[in-house]
């Protein structure tokens, strides 16, 4: 499918030349995103989820830590 | 002075006014302060008696005020006396359980949250009218390249006429502030008193004074009580936001310390694999496993590995001879070695050589610099030998000459950039191979490069260049090869090749000797001060007699790219996972649509392209591979073999390092002679190729096809 629209794409030639509103009812009519037909891209490898459930566990803790106090506060003699 | 720095200096004065002012109005604290000065004193005097009544006998008349409450209770947990504190801790189990407790927490929670509920809803406008500019910029095609928008030259002239000012303004100040300690120190002891760590830091004295005289240990509650106080009284000395920045630079400073030392862990982890290699060691692996990479981290660390060794050496023999004048013998040999007087192990057994003889056959004391040998003897027993004096010298001339040389002692058919920095203050010098705290902004200062390997100065026996100056020349040091299957080849590849010829080959140059009999120039006091490091991508490729030499043929297994050495960088990761692929997108979208120069953009550049930028170079500092390594006797027959892990830190290993296209002007100066490049080779007209397009290929195997049919046709 992403090749194929590229080929579509391909045939317009240099689209920087062509009037505006031709590429944007181009791109209306045929729903073709700029970001799909880019390469794909080699992102680098990150640590975004475990990051997150680094960052979760640290609330988790601090929750807790404030449960703990608010608890130990509250106790009656 | 200049008026610039006039104004630092009132700048500077202002400031401190100013926290004067705010340790001076901070009278809790103050009080506190006055109260732990006299709880020194008290415990100081508690002491001073306890001491004279231990030996006189009677009781102590002094009653430390350290074990009580302080004056003015603060409104923490934790409870004043030990006894409510354990009640207290009696009914925990039953109200953390408790419903109505978790929901009385819940609303506490609310409260305390509703700052975060303020921010969104300020900040959810924001966004969305962030998010609006964008849809209107990235809406409509533009080639105007490179003009500014009207915006974003006002901006401009706003950055430049105000925000540049002032930034280097600041600048100026930090840069004054840094070079003049006074201030610094100042403001620190001012902010001290003012935050109560001075209060903190007496009490403890206090305590340990009164402790050491009474082992009150039942007292300790007191204590943590009272610094619990004083922490209370040290958070309420500044807002939360402020709490909320120091601790982010705390956090920094911390994990940034903890990466160094973890980069330095891993470095010592490396030296021990290292140390663990014989005189030969082959490194292979498929192309582009990162063999040549390996190899000259290997190169690197081998290098700091030999100065290490030779300084212990040194001190080794220092401490045989602890009395010996060595720090004149080194003034001696470092002008030798400045003049090319010594310019070789050979050179510097010789010099000790000739003193030994003055020495023993003159009689000439002066050559062991003022040394009472009468007194202190010339020998020392160190149970495996008795040393004489002569011979530990011929040691320690070959150890300091190998520590003293200011060059590398790399000797490589590719370019290896080192740059330790040996540091000498008129003694024994030290070495700095600090490889992770160097900036590349002074690369040129104090970079050297591997030396060029003359092949012939390794070959025993014909050689290339006949009568070479550098033949026979090679004492020590570490020969690193690339490639070196196209060098030497196999067995097959030679097979042609005859050993009684007048041209020098691979059969008849004896290069082999040089590995295997490598270690005898080259040991200084048991340890030998040579490696030979070679790669290639398989271990079949060159002969077998070499092969064997190598104690460890290592292949490496597997890559875990891209670590961090650092830790607590997880909010950061979120970001670039968040932020990077976005701003990547929307920039590429960007540069397709418009050629101008919009505000938005020019602030999106300067804020989240920073951004990706930062997060790159902390991974440039604190990055790492981790390497597993297979490593097996070079007689391939599955002996010894073993498994090792290796560091393969960005910082020391990728920085300007060495080129993985060293080779790559051969090829450039080739192609410089033609003036035809890709754009105009001939391209397929369709996906079956035509008989014409096929004989355009030159093809062996279309050559054969070809003329088979052709044959058959006829």
């Amino acid at each position: 499918m992403k090749s194929v629209r590229i080929h579509a794409l391909s045939h317009l030639g240099s689209t920087a030349a062509m009037p505006t509103s031709i590429i944007s009812l181009y791109h209306f009519v045929t729903d073709v995103n700029r970001n799909e037909i880019t390469l794909v891209k080699n992102m680098k490898k990150t640590k975004f989820w475990k990051s997150v459930l680094a960052l979760l566990g640290i609330i988790v803790l601090i929750l807790v830590a404030s449960y703990v106090i608010y608890t130990f506060n509250g106790v009656k003699i | 002075m200049s008026v610039k720095n006039k104004w630092y200096l009132t700048i500077c004065i202002f400031i401190t006014v100013a926290l004067l002012a705010f340790a001076g109005l901070s009278f809790p604290v103050l009080r506190r302060f006055a109260s732990a000065v006299v709880d020194l004193a008290m415990s100081i005097a508690y002491y001073g008696c306890n001491l004279f009544v231990s030996f006189n006998g009677g009781e102590n008349p002094i009653t430390p005020s350290v074990i009580q409450s302080p004056l003015e209770s603060a409104p923490i947990v934790f409870p004043e006396s030990y006894d409510v504190f354990l009640l207290k801790l009696q009914g925990f189990g039953a109200a953390f359980l408790s419903k109505d407790n978790f929901f009385g927490w819940l609303v506490h929670l609310g409260t305390n949250l509703y700052v975060f509920a303020f921010v969104l809803c300020i900040g959810l406008p924001i966004m969305l009218a962030l998010w609006l500019l964008f849809k209107l910029l990235l809406s409509g095609y533009n080639t105007k390249h490179d003009v500014k928008t009207k915006p974003l030259v006002a901006w401009l002239r706003f950055e430049k006429g105000v925000l540049l000012p002032i930034k280097k303004f600041l600048r100026g100040l930090i840069e004054y502030v840094a070079e003049r300690r006074f201030w610094r120190r100042l403001w620190f002891l001012i902010m001290l008193v003012a935050l109560n760590v001075f209060t903190i830091g007496i009490e403890i004295l206090a305590y340990l004074f009164y402790l050491v005289s009474s082992f009150d240990f039942l007292s300790l509650y007191t204590q943590v009580y009272k610094l619990l106080s004083d922490l209370y009284l040290m958070y309420h000395q500044l807002p939360f936001l402020l709490w909320v920045v120091i601790g982010c630079f705390f956090v920094v400073w911390l994990r940034k310390r903890i990466g160094y030392r973890r980069l330095n862990h891993f470095e010592h982890c490396n030296t021990v694999f290292a140390r663990s290699l014989g005189v030969c060691t082959m490194i292979t692996g498929n192309m582009g496993k990162g063999k040549t990479k390996l190899m000259t981290s290997l190169n690197l660390t081998l290098s700091t590995m030999f100065k290490a060794d030779s300084k212990d050496i040194l001190m080794q023999i220092e401490r045989w001879f602890p009395n010996f004048p060595w720090a004149s013998l080194q003034d001696v040999l470092k002008r030798l070695i400045e003049r090319h007087v010594i310019y070789s192990l050979t050179t510097a057994e010789l010099f000790v050589k000739k003193k030994r003889e003055r020495f023993e056959r003159r009689g000439d004391s002066s050559q062991l610099y003022g040394y009472d040998y009468t007194h202190y003897g010339l020998f020392y027993n160190n149970e495996l030998q008795n040393l004489y004096l002569f011979d530990v010298l011929t040691d320690y001339c070959d150890a300091f000459f190998i520590y003293y040389l200011t060059k590398s002692m790399i000797l490589g058919n590719y370019a290896i950039r080192e740059d330790g920095v040996m540091q000498d203050a008129g003694n024994l010098p030290v070495w700095d191979y600090d490889f992770f705290k160097r900036s590349p902004l002074y690369e040129s200062d104090f970079s050297y490069y591997a030396n060029i390997l003359d092949f012939d100065i390794l070959r025993k026996g014909k050689k290339i260049v006949q009568g070479s100056k550098l033949a026979d020349t090679f004492e020590f040091g570490i020969v690193t090869i690339t490639e070196l299957d196209k060098e030497r080849g196999n067995s097959l590849d030679t097979k042609e090749l005859k050993k009684n010829v007048e041209e020098t080959n691979q059969k008849n140059d004896l290069f082999n000797y040089s590995p295997k009999m490598g270690r005898h120039p080259a040991t200084v006091m048991f340890k030998y001060f040579v490696r030979f490091l070679v790669d290639q991508q398989r271990a079949m490729k060159t002969d077998a007699d070499f092969r064997e030499i190598c104690d460890k043929i290592v292949n490496i297994e597997d890559v875990k790219e891209r670590r961090l050495a650092m830790p607590l960088f997880f909010v950061e990761e979120i970001l670039y996972g968040i932020i990077a692929p976005r701003y990547e997108a929307m920039y590429e979208n960007y540069r397709f649509r418009r050629g101008d120069n919009s505000l938005l953009m020019y602030i999106m550049r300067n804020t989240l392209g920073r951004f990706v930028n930062w997060y790159d170079r902390i991974y440039n500092i604190f990055g790492y591979d981790l390497l597993t390594l297979i490593s097996e006797s070079g007689k391939l027959d599955g002996s010894n073999v073993s498994k090792d892990k290796w560091h393969l830190s960005y910082k020391k290993d990728l920085a300007h390092r060495y080129a993985t296209d060293c080779y790559k002007q051969f090829f450039r100066d080739k192609s410089a002679q033609k003036d035809i490049g890709l754009p105009d080779y001939k391209t397929f007209a369709d996906v079956n190729a035509s008989a014409e397009e096929l004989l355009q290929m030159n093809s062996y195997f279309i050559r054969d096809m070809v003329d088979k049919i052709c044959g058959d046709k006829e």
